[in-house]
């Protein structure tokens, strides 16, 4: 068995012999399981552990990188010869860093002990169990296209020629079904994730009830007229497009001109009932961690209050290029990717209205729970338009379900459109990516049907 | 990385132990290189080798897969006694695997291989890219370049004797270019590669034309007006336009979908699914084309499966195990992103085949309707045919005649719908490259058509 710091150390020092004196090496380990069954039966089954090693030197104020998964002599080599080759081409004339440390760190587990416990055969039977009772809940449930249960351990770890030498492990478990609804000729679909702290205490009937809803409640959807409607974006919706449109918060994108948010802090980005928060420390957060992917320590920061933007978020290089400290929002995308900028747990802060609450203030209008095509939206314009489904709104009540229509519109001009915010955002119980936001009710969305 | 034929044999025996009927070894070393140039400045290098090799087990219709960084024996044989033991059952079946050495002839030749070009041309390469896009309008206020070329070397060996190696060469280069007016920002984008070697910019491409096309489209985008909204007759140009055949049914004809019954396409085999003048064809096997290979990555050779002929179904996309499911044999489909990836049915070159008009003769046929000069990307559903895409260049047509550019247009509808409203199909294919996502990950992919009309889709916009 390989014994990776050792592997790390023997290749600082021959990174230092060969007069790289400024490097470091970054490592992720983990392993994960996922399975899937279909009909009661296991239709797919994965493991796996991996791990990669990357490796980047600062050589004349320029940082290059090279990567491996194989760890041998040979790779030591090639690492610190491709580094060397890399660097020696670049050309930036901002300045880089390879970070000594914070002074402190902040304390945090998010390590569950218990879900490295549960047994795959736990899994498989929550699987199984699932998927029957999605079956079970309705007539006109015919199958499940996909139910899935998995669960990973996965760790970072970054040391450096500064004497860096920082780790963090976590984990997490979610399940996910997507049950089909049958009615004549038609089918939909309802997906619904929910996060699992335990696999003895599951909440089997939120997630199943969820989903299957999903499906139910698209029976009959129609376009509407083309139009500008008022709309209440349900907390899934609303949270993909926050998710779709975080890189406007980026100072490299800031600073490269690719967000209009550049120079803008102190300004009015949104209506005034709009906080953003940043929060790598929260306990439940999907996306938690101490340190950075340059080592500076994070915390929690509020981007944007009362509509005003506060910061931006940035890595050491952005920071020290705009004078400046680093908010610890540095990312890599994988283990092998260079250093950029991402946000962590990010979300608009909830309030305290219900949804039934945002339905009667919009009384008559469009409450949309999925879009799609998200990830074909071009974030330099920031403008939108995706396909969209959900709800006819009368009188504060949902009146039809609505598909086949698109909504358009420029995300700048929606942060500012927000006029209420709802209060369900919980990570680990509602939500299960990163980037989250609550039901919002938004004026003025442009929307084409029939 | 070779795996030798006796640790094969003792790895996949391994597998088989608990009573699986088959199982394969995928081994993957790849070597990539990349570079990225923006504000004027060559900014990243990245180079590095990534290897694993994953284990696939399968009795019946039920399947394993798991994966691992460590190709050791040692390694090999923990993985495969994993997923030994994820199969139920005590007794192996006594499958004699016999291997063979399948001899694979390359159809997409590597004249120049990338890992051996010094750094300095590619950069060259790069430089000229962002020169051209840079240089082409004063109001261009920022471009990106970036270049990616990757070596990857794979073995897959099974438990019915096959044992195949090829190597995959891919070249690729994305040049972005960003017009403002201080306002407002507009992007255009291009992104050609192929399954070639450094060759690809002497013999294939010249990157400035390319360049001057992503400042092109950049610099009209940020001239256009608000795309209006509602169902209207289309043109979609070639090339990137065939992701609306993608999407709107390519994915829907995977057995992916299919096999499990959550396609709009199940049971529709000789069929009518589409208008008479729609004949769609996958086609591995086009000479270094984007999304072409030699094997699938479950060994077998690629090929060309015509998918729709005249409007009648005549081919779904079939790898192993799907096909077990629905009785069917495999058709050269199985791809994943890498080792980290169970193998599925994917596309991967995908074109409508030309057909008899001209395009001034379909745009000339449209009194008022859309123009839709480059798409975007796109998604769909398959289980309800709901797709969606996104135009990134579109014009209003009126009385027969391209008019003024609009943007935040996309186009949406559902796929078994929308191909009976394709009405005219244009002479002029070309190919566009992608990366499509699903199950198994990011795979290459062409889409690719003639220029083509939709008698009515609903049109997402503004006004």
């Amino acid at each position: 068995m390989l014994d990776i710091n050792k592997y790390i150390d023997k290749l600082m020092n021959e990174a230092q012999k060969a007069g790289l004196n400024e490097c470091e090496a970054y490592y992720t380990d983990g392993d994960s399981f996922r399975v899937m069954v279909n009909q009661g039966q296991v239709g797919e089954y994965k493991v796996n552990t991996s791990c990669g090693l990357s490796f980047r030197a600062k050589i004349d104020g320029q940082i290059g990188y090279s990567y491996t998964q194989a760890f041998d002599d040979a790779a030591i080599e090639m690492l610190i010869h491709q580094v060397k080759e890399n660097a020696g081409i670049l050309e930036t004339k901002d300045e880089q860093f390879i970070f000594k440390g914070s002074s402190k760190y902040s304390e945090l587990n998010t390590y569950i002990k218990k879900l490295d416990e549960a047994t795959p055969e736990q899994k498989i039977k929550l699987a199984l169990e699932l998927e029957q009772k999605c079956l079970d809940a309705d007539e006109h449930i015919k199958s499940v296209a996909y139910c899935i249960v998995q669960s990973g351990t996965s760790q970072s770890c970054i040391k450096n020629s500064s004497g860096l030498d920082l780790s963090f492990r976590s984990n997490g478990a979610v399940a996910f079904v997507m049950p089909v609804a049958v009615d004549g000729d038609k089918s939909y679909s309802g997906g619904y994730a929910i996060n699992i702290e335990d696999f003895d205490h599951v909440d089997t009937e939120r997630l199943v009830n969820t989903a299957v809803e999903r499906a139910l409640s698209q029976f009959g959807g129609q376009p509407v007229e083309s139009g500008v409607y008022d709309v209440v974006f349900d907390y899934e919706a609303a949270g993909e497009l926050l998710e779709t449109f975080c890189t406007i918060f980026s100072a490299e994108s800031a600073q490269k001109g690719y967000s209009l948010l550049a120079g803008k802090e102190g300004e009015k980005i949104a209506s005034d009932i709009v906080n953003i928060i940043d929060d790598p420390l929260h306990p439940k957060g999907p996306d938690s961690a101490p340190f950075d992917a340059e080592g500076v320590a994070t915390y929690t920061k509020n981007v944007v209050e009362n509509g005003v933007l506060n910061t931006l978020l940035h890595n050491l290089k952005t920071a020290n290029k705009a004078n400046a400290e680093s908010t610890g929002n540095a990312s890599k995308g994988s283990y092998n990717s260079p250093v950029g900028i991402s946000p962590s747990n990010f979300y608009i802060k909830p309030m305290n209205n219900s949804v039934d609450n945002l339905l009667s203030t919009l009384k008559n209008g469009l409450m949309i729970t999925d879009l799609a095509g998200l990830h074909a939206v071009d974030t330099v314009s920031a403008d939108f338009s995706l396909s969209a489904k959900g709800f006819v709104i009368k009188d504060g009540k949902k009146e039809k379900a609505l598909e086949q229509v698109t909504i358009s519109g420029n995300f700048y001009e929606f942060l500012k459109s927000i006029v209420m915010i709802g209060d369900d955002l919980e990570y680990g119980k509602i939500q299960t990516s990163s980037v989250a936001s609550p039901s919002i009710l938004v004026k003025n969305i442009n929307v084409a049907g029939l | 990385m070779i795996i030798a034929n006796d640790t094969a044999i003792q790895v996949l025996s391994a597998a088989l132990k608990t009573g699986g009927d088959f199982a394969e070894i995928y081994a993957e070393d790849k070597r990539s290189s990349s570079l990225y140039m923006v504000d004027n400045a060559l900014e990243t290098a990245v180079s590095g080798r990534s290897h694993g090799v994953g284990i696939r087990v399968f009795k019946g219709v039920n399947s394993v897969y798991v994966y691992t960084n460590d190709s050791s024996l040692q390694g090999l044989l923990e993985c495969a006694n994993q997923a030994a033991a994820a199969i139920e059952g005590n007794e192996a079946l006594g499958i004699d695997i016999v291997l063979k050495h399948n001899v694979i002839k390359t159809v997409h030749p590597i004249l120049i291989p990338p890992h051996g070009v010094e750094l300095n041309k590619k950069v060259d390469i790069v430089k000229r890219a962002y020169g051209a896009a840079s240089n082409y309008d004063p109001v261009i206020k920022q471009t990106s370049v970036n270049y990616a070329d990757s070596t990857t070397n794979v073995q897959i060996i099974n438990s019915e004797g096959l044992n195949a190696e090829d190597e995959r060469v891919l070249t690729r280069i994305a040049i972005s270019a960003v017009a403002s007016n201080g306002m407002e920002n507009q992007t255009g984008y291009e992104s050609p590669g192929a399954k070639m070697g450094f060759e690809f910019y002497r013999d294939k491409i010249n990157v400035e034309d390319y360049a001057k096309e992503a400042g092109r489209t950049a610099v009209t985008m940020l001239k256009a007006s608000p795309c209006p909204a509602g169902k209207m007759v289309a043109a979609i140009e070639n090339g990137f336009g065939g992701v609306i055949f993608h999407e709107a049914c390519g994915h829907s004809l995977e057995a992916t979908s299919v096999a499990r019954g959550q396609s709009v396409f199940c049971g529709k085999m000789g069929q009518k699914i589409a208008s008479d003048v729609l004949t769609a064809i996958d086609d591995a096997t086009i000479p270094n084309a984007w999304g072409s290979s030699n094997i699938d990555d479950e060994g077998n050779p690629g090929q060309k499966n015509v998918l729709i002929e005249n409007g009648i179904l005549k081919s779904y996309l079939v790898d192993k195990l799907n096909g077990r499911r629905m009785d069917a044999e495999p058709t050269g489909s199985g791809r994943r992103q890498s080792y980290a990836f169970a193998p599925t049915s994917r596309m991967s070159n995908t074109y409508i085949a030309p057909g008899s008009s001209t395009r001034d003769e379909i745009i000339s046929s449209i009194d008022e309707g859309i123009y839709c000069a480059k798409m975007g990307g796109g998604s769909v559903n398959p289980i309800t045919g709901e797709f969606n895409f996104v135009v990134s260049e579109g014009y209003m047509i009126k009385g027969g005649k391209i008019k003024e550019p609009v943007r935040g247009a996309s186009l949406i509808g559902k796929g078994h719908e929308v191909l009976f409203d394709i009405d005219m199909v244009g002479d002029n294919l070309d190919y566009a490259q992608g990366m499509c996502g699903s199950i198994s990950g990011s795979v290459p992919t062409n889409v690719g058509q003639p220029i083509i009309r939709v008698g009515k889709i609903l049109v997402g916009g503004k006004k």
